[in-house]
């Protein structure tokens, strides 16, 4: 799904040079639940940046489902991003001017021909989906950090996208919180086969995923299987 | 989109309250001067229906002087100034002629319908000769005329369209007051104050010097033969002075009498323009700041939106987008209160054409004001890096 091949990234100021990432070497196949652990300024957030073609890498090569981004236009990636993948992060970003509704149909705006109907459907749905069926009408200031978390999965998960990427999407919530929103994760990776790939620094977390990459200093340190994966 | 950026708007509108009054005001202000501009626009456009170019307009006051010598000591004056061979022609009239800044305004009135038209009193036939005015239809005055029992006049083409549409006017009859008067001939235009004026409809009476039952005029016009020495302005004042003796006479130019009055009303426009266009331009300043700023705010809204699929020149549109329906907002509120101009008729002298255009077009500045203005913070907005733009909240 995701193949990511001698992935560089180096900040470039005119005094400093730092390298986010060195020689990253990853695969993540069709339906895998992968966590990726490290230290903070490990370069986690930079490679899932990476993986969500928001970054381009001063060298090496990002894959997805097949195709070789390199040479992608703008335009081009945002129509990946749009139509492959999902986004979840740890600050939500939620637009707190747009009802709870309009901030789950906001990826189906950069969509062509999907009327306002549809729209209001979908979100539906996909809030229906994450538990918060009744909260469409809500402001995200009039809710609470897990509701907001699960807002933010439903707007992602409202284009069907085949990949989800989630930076530290637990890492604003409490324990119980943040059970709640991994439930949902493994639910979708078990229920519709999403690949997630999901950034940490909660070991439990990634102890319940099937696969944790570690990076170091920019570097892939370990990549192990999670073997009671199934147990969950 | 359209739907989306107009919720968004709506419900941003609380912050977005003092630049939405800002575009209101800008759109009033840019109202009243476009009205303004327009207005004399329209007025300069309609044919003059005279020629001003080497006409003098000779004033006499004869103070105490008795009537009949007045008369006799005026038709001397014409003589004499007709035998100089630097006069083309000479014209005896009413003082109320073009840019003089005096006008004598009359209800002329047929079929139940009226009319205000300017009535310019000629005493010889030289007039359409000094003015170069030209028939439509009919004929100018004759001698005979002054003591017709017709009361003949000549119109101008507007008050023929106004009266008998699609006919002509020769030998019919209007009503001035109580007495009737038989329009003779159709001239093409005669605008009796001036280019920029909306007065357009003017008439011509013609009566005798030697009839003393009329009015004596005092105001002679003067048609002088291109190349003319400009000190011949002297012999004419002096030939005034020793024939009127005791006479105060004053000769000037119709082009100088036409640009005085042009200054008159073209120096408070421009002081106008000028007022409107600072004013718009700290708008525009303050529009520019307001933008900036709110894309300043708006980093992690940005990053959110290219991740989820908007592509440089989606967060480009939407920004212009953006500033458009708030645009869009401030002068709705602006129409509302423009179109009770022509709708309870504030300003009668102002036709509704006029403000519908003026409306138009300050709604047309606006846009492009505000377009303009948000450019370059667009510009901006779309080269935010989406990456940093996330890790920024």
């Amino acid at each position: 799904m995701i193949t990511l091949s001698n992935i560089e990234k180096v900040y470039q100021t005119k005094t400093i040079e730092t390298v986010a990432l060195q020689n990253v070497n990853l695969h993540v196949p069709k339906g895998e639940f992968l966590s990726i652990m490290g230290p903070s300024g490990c370069g986690k957030s930079t490679l899932l940046n990476t993986m969500g073609l928001l970054d381009i890498p001063t060298s090496g090569t990002v894959e997805i489902d097949g195709q070789v981004i390199r040479t992608y236009k703008d335009k081009e990636l945002a129509h990946i991003r749009n139509e492959k993948i999902g986004f979840i992060f740890q600050s939500y970003h939620l637009v707190n001017d747009l009802s709870v509704l309009d901030n789950v149909e906001l990826p189906l705006l950069y969509r062509s021909g999907i009327s306002a109907s549809e729209r209001s459907k979908r979100a539906k749905l996909a809030l229906e989906k994450v538990g918060l069926s009744a909260r469409t009408k809500h402001y995200p200031n009039q809710l609470s950090g897990g509701q907001r978390q699960r807002v933010a999965i439903a707007r992602a998960l409202i284009g069907q996208p085949q990949i989800i990427l989630a930076d530290e999407p637990t890492g604003n919530l409490d324990s119980v919180m943040g059970e709640e929103i991994m439930n949902i994760l493994l639910d979708l990776n078990k229920v519709d086969g999403t690949t997630i790939v999901m950034v940490t620094h909660d070991e439990g977390m990634a102890l319940k995923t099937e696969r944790l990459v570690r990076f170091f200093d920019g570097q892939q340190v370990s990549d192990s299987k999670i073997f009671d994966y199934a147990n969950v | 989109m359209i739907r989306h950026l107009f919720k968004l708007m709506w419900n941003r509108k609380r912050g977005n309250f003092l630049m939405i009054v800002e575009i209101f005001f800008s759109f009033l202000v840019l109202f009243g001067v476009s009205t303004l501009l327009l207005y004399f626009y329209t007025n300069a456009s309609k044919p003059l229906g005279f020629k001003y170019d080497n006409v003098w307009v000779l004033q006499t006051y004869s103070n105490d002087m008795p009537d009949a010598e007045r008369r006799e000591r005026t038709a001397q004056l014409l003589k004499q100034l007709r035998s100089y061979p630097q006069i083309e022609h000479a014209a005896l009239a009413g003082p109320n002629g073009p840019y003089t800044r005096s006008s004598s305004n009359t209800e002329l009135a047929h079929d139940g319908m009226e009319r205000t038209a300017n009535v310019i009193t000629v005493q010889d036939n030289a007039f359409k000769d000094v003015m170069g005015i030209e028939m439509v239809d009919g004929r100018w005055f004759n001698d005979q005329d002054a003591f017709s029992n017709r009361q003949p006049i000549v119109v101008t083409k507007d008050v023929e369209e106004a009266f008998f549409p699609g006919e002509s006017a020769v030998g019919k009859t209007v009503m001035r007051g109580d007495t009737e008067r038989t329009i003779i001939g159709v001239i093409t235009a005669f605008k009796p104050t001036g280019e920029m004026d909306d007065l357009t409809s003017s008439y011509f009476e013609r009566t005798a010097l030697e009839d003393t039952a009329s009015r004596a005029m005092g105001t002679i016009y003067i048609k002088i033969k291109p190349g003319t020495n400009p000190q011949f302005e002297e012999e004419v004042l002096e030939t005034a002075a020793n024939i009127g003796t005791g006479w105060t006479t004053d000769l000037q130019q119709m082009p100088d009498l036409r640009r005085s009055y042009l200054k008159q009303i073209l120096i408070p426009m421009i002081i106008f323009a000028i007022v409107c266009a600072f004013l718009i331009l700290n708008v525009a300043l303050g529009l520019f700041g307001v933008l900036w700023h709110n894309i300043n705010k708006r980093h992690s809204e940005i990053g959110l939106r290219r991740a989820l699929g908007a592509s440089a020149s989606s967060v480009y549109k939407q920004f212009i987008g953006e500033i458009m329906v708030l645009a869009t907002f401030g002068l709705v509120i602006g129409c509302f209160f423009a179109v009770q101009f022509p709708l309870l008729g504030i300003i009668q002298e102002v036709p509704t054409e006029t403000f519908i255009q003026a409306i138009l077009t300050s709604v047309f500045l606006i846009y492009t004001l505000v377009i303009l203005c948000a450019l370059y913070p667009s510009k901006q907005a779309a080269a935010i890096h989406p990456a940093i733009a996330l890790h920024e909240d």
